[in-house]
């Protein structure tokens, strides 16, 4: 017997707001980068991990991958998949962002006088992954559990799930197919 | 056992809610999921195109609008040039990066305030261009070859407009930054020209680069100093070797000292 608070319908209801808080991330910071491809550019070139081509290709392609991302999270299509690329995604951010931090990478213009500038921004790191590692986090739940309430793909998963529908009762299984019982009383 | 029932019934429990499911996946529900799809790409590609005709781009045909600088001497002094006259009483080291924002904002907002000072002759300024954010356009490169281009310009004697020019319209990091042609046309436009074409002496400075290795060296050496390593509380900030870093651009030094450059103050003590 499940409990009530783990029911059908309160693990459906958080993994509806895992997905629209997810789809909300990606929607706002795509069309953040989108709007500024130059800045983004910079902001890769900064981590010193990719050569500039790479740099460019990927400061100019990614926001709008993000961006369709977000709107597919927001109508509630192909879930498990976006949210598997998104994970994937987000460890690479992480990766790149703990080899910045590693390396002591700083920023090197735009600083009147030095200052705080680079205390400020070591201090940045732990908070970016943090923020990326629960990212990462509702991904996760997504990936394990796609079934979300208001979603196009609500049926496909359906079957994924261990409860049924009808709310808790639980019937021996009494096949797969619709079978049509047809007899006759003799 | 005999049941009594009629007709084809789906069984109810998990085989009835699977059937349901089968029925809706397979049919409204797939087309429905393929048209959200299609309307979504398609929003994201109208959005894309939309972004790209709204920001204005550097067509890199169009020539560079000249600004005017004041009429002073202008002497290159290996990878630096010093705009001003020989006697003046203060020396302002002008530490900066053609593509550097800062920077850029310095110079529309103090520019004119150094003008007045040199020409009054107050103090001689010592601009020293750096290759510093050669990575930050795309293509790399701009910062290198535009620090080239102004020592170039310094060697025919139109530095200071060449210098205000590539300042007052600076390309956006992240930017290609102005062509080498651009580059060139500015050269033309500030009056570095044989006739009506470009002058041959400084397009082959341009084109070959002539002082690209020595500003790269340059700036590798500026590291080594310590009166311009970035500091925090008053102290440099150091490496566990001891060694510390060029604190950046753009950095002003008057007389040998760093100068805070937040507020105008610094300027106006000068005389």
């Amino acid at each position: 017997m499940v409990s009530r608070w783990l029911s059908p319908r309160v693990l459906d209801i958080v993994g509806t707001v895992m997905r629209l808080g997810s789809a909300a991330v990606w929607l706002i910071y795509g069309v953040m980068k989108a709007l500024d491809t130059e800045k983004f550019y910079v902001a890769i070139q900064g981590y010193e991990l990719l050569p500039y081509w790479m740099s460019s290709l990927t400061a100019q392609i990614l926001p709008f991958v993000e961006i369709i991302m977000g709107l597919l999270l927001l109508i509630g299509v192909g879930v498990r998949w976006i949210s598997a690329l998104a994970g994937l995604m987000l460890i690479a951010f992480m990766i790149g962002i703990a080899q910045a931090w590693a390396r002591g990478l700083t920023i090197d213009c735009g600083c009147l006088g030095g200052g705080g500038q680079v205390a400020a921004e070591d201090t940045n790191y732990p908070v970016e992954l943090l923020r990326d590692l629960g990212f990462l986090a509702m991904s996760g739940w997504l990936i394990i559990r796609p079934r979300t309430f208001f979603a196009l793909d609500r049926s496909a998963y359906e079957d994924d799930t261990a409860e049924d529908e009808t709310g808790g009762n639980d019937r021996p299984d009494e096949g797969t197919a619709p079978t049509a019982e047809r007899t006759t009383s003799a | 056992m005999n049941k009594q029932s009629g007709g084809v019934k789906p069984k109810g429990g998990k085989g009835g809610a699977k059937a349901v499911a089968a029925v809706r996946a397979t049919k409204s529900g797939r087309s429905t999921t393929i048209g959200a799809v299609a309307v979504v790409l398609l929003a994201v590609a109208v959005f894309a195109i939309a972004i790209f005709y709204i920001r204005e781009a550097n067509s890199r045909k169009d020539r560079v609008d000249v600004a005017t600088a004041i009429d002073a001497p202008a002497v290159r002094d290996g990878v630096t040039v010093v705009v001003g006259k020989a006697d003046a009483k203060n020396t302002v080291d002008v530490y900066e990066d053609f593509l550097c924002p800062m920077c850029g904002n310095f110079e529309q907002l103090m520019g004119p305030k150094l003008d007045k000072k040199i020409e009054s002759g107050a103090i001689k300024v010592k601009y020293h261009m750096l290759p510093m954010l050669i990575r930050q356009s795309n293509p790399p490169g701009y910062s290198r070859e535009a620090a080239n281009a102004s020592l170039c310009a310094a060697d025919r004697g139109k530095f200071p407009s060449f210098h205000k020019s590539l300042f007052m319209k600076q390309p956006a990091e992240g930017s290609a930054g102005y062509s080498v042609d651009q580059i060139l046309n500015l050269g033309v436009d500030v009056g570095i020209k044989d006739g009506d074409k470009v002058d041959p002496t400084f397009e082959s400075c341009v084109r070959d680069g002539t002082y690209k290795a020595q500003l790269d060296q340059y700036l590798n050496t500026l590291d080594d100093n310590r009166a311009l390593w970035r500091m925090e509380g008053g102290k440099p900030v150091v490496d566990a070797a001891g060694k510390g870093r060029f604190r950046g651009t753009p950095t002003v030094v008057v007389n040998g000292k760093v100068v805070e450059i937040r507020d105008g103050a610094w300027i106006d003590e000068l005389s």
